[in-house]
């Protein structure tokens, strides 16, 4: 009787824990976000980065890279910038043409750490015959 | 007398709204075009390009400054937005950047001091009061995204309850090393 109610403490402890951690991997883990954006397109600044004032932050330790399904006409140069304004990992880029590929800007980054999206059109010019700006995609965080 | 200072009043209005007229239209011209050529500079061709120049950024910051009190010892940077980027483009900020900017800086000093060993109890429970009131502020309720704010608001409760490790933490991964 004492053996059979040790057993079953120890399966209850046992599921508690299981729960836990799944619960623990549903709020914090990494995972896909949509983000879009326009690239500036203006006649200023000789094509300035964009920085988002969304603030993320990783979830879980591990990379964070991004894909797109739409680019914008002059291509994307992306890249990622932290709290104090430093560059996570490396900036990537992506040709109008190249969708549906993953580009990783950093492979470990902190649980926690904030970080802001920050992007450019990569053939910028003034003017310029490009008539999309905009571009979809998800970003794994 | 005053009949005459009456009438000559009254004939002087419509001269008076014509010379208001004369001016303010032109006025209202040039700004109009101001503001239309001024909003194209920073946005894109389908109006989304949401950018503020760096003196509007500059201006969000320093405005959101000026409502909050730094804890003891910080000091705010003298150059809370940085122009050019490592490759030497200049940088262009999001509407909002320097408000959250200005807000986490705030939280930075607060978080420092409720974090401090050296400082008494009393102080730290004080210093965690004003970390806690980040959630009132346009960072957590505005620029920190959805899916990232149960993490930190989680930091945020168990900071409450006296577990400051989640808020050490953070600060070591995402507050400047030391007051500007």
């Amino acid at each position: 009787m004492g053996r059979r109610i040790r057993a079953r403490t120890a399966l209850l402890a046992l599921a508690v824990v299981a729960v836990s951690c799944a619960m623990v991997g549903v709020a914090y883990g990494a995972s896909n976000h949509g983000i879009s954006g326009t690239v500036y397109s203006g006649c200023s600044g000789n094509g300035p980065w964009f920085v988002s004032s969304t603030a993320r932050t990783k979830a879980g330790t591990g990379a964070i890279k991004a894909i797109f399904t739409d680019i914008n006409d002059g291509g994307l140069t992306f890249k990622l910038l932290d709290r104090n304004n430093l560059q996570i990992g490396s900036q990537q880029s992506w040709t109008k043409s190249q969708i549906n590929i993953w580009r990783t800007f950093a492979s470990s980054v902190s649980n926690g750490k904030v970080f802001f999206n920050s992007f450019r059109d990569t053939i910028y010019s003034c003017p310029d015959s490009q008539n999309v700006y905009n571009f979809t995609g998800t970003e794994y965080y | 007398m005053s009949r005459h200072s009456t009438t000559t009043q009254k004939e002087n209005e419509p001269l008076r709204v014509s010379r208001l007229v004369k001016v303010i239209v032109p006025l209202v011209f040039v700004a109009g075009l101001a503001g239309y050529f001024g909003e194209r500079h920073f946005a894109d061709r389908g109006g989304k390009f949401t950018a503020l120049s760096l003196q509007g950024t500059t201006r969000e910051y320093r405005a959101e400054a000026a409502s909050l009190r730094l804890a003891p010892g910080w000091t705010w940077p003298r150059a809370p937005v940085r122009r050019t980027a490592a490759d030497g483009r200049a940088v262009r900020y999001e509407r909002g950047w320097g408000t959250q900017a200005a807000d986490y800086y705030w939280y930075c000093s607060w978080a420092n001091r409720a974090l401090d060993r050296n400082v008494g109890a009393s102080e730290r429970r004080d210093a965690l009061g004003h970390v806690l009131d980040i959630r009132d502020k346009y960072f957590f309720k505005t620029a920190l995204a959805p899916v990232s704010k149960p993490a930190f608001d989680q930091v945020l409760k168990s900071a409450a309850a006296d577990d400051l490790r989640g808020l050490r933490r953070d600060y070591e991964l995402n507050c400047p090393k030391t007051p500007a």
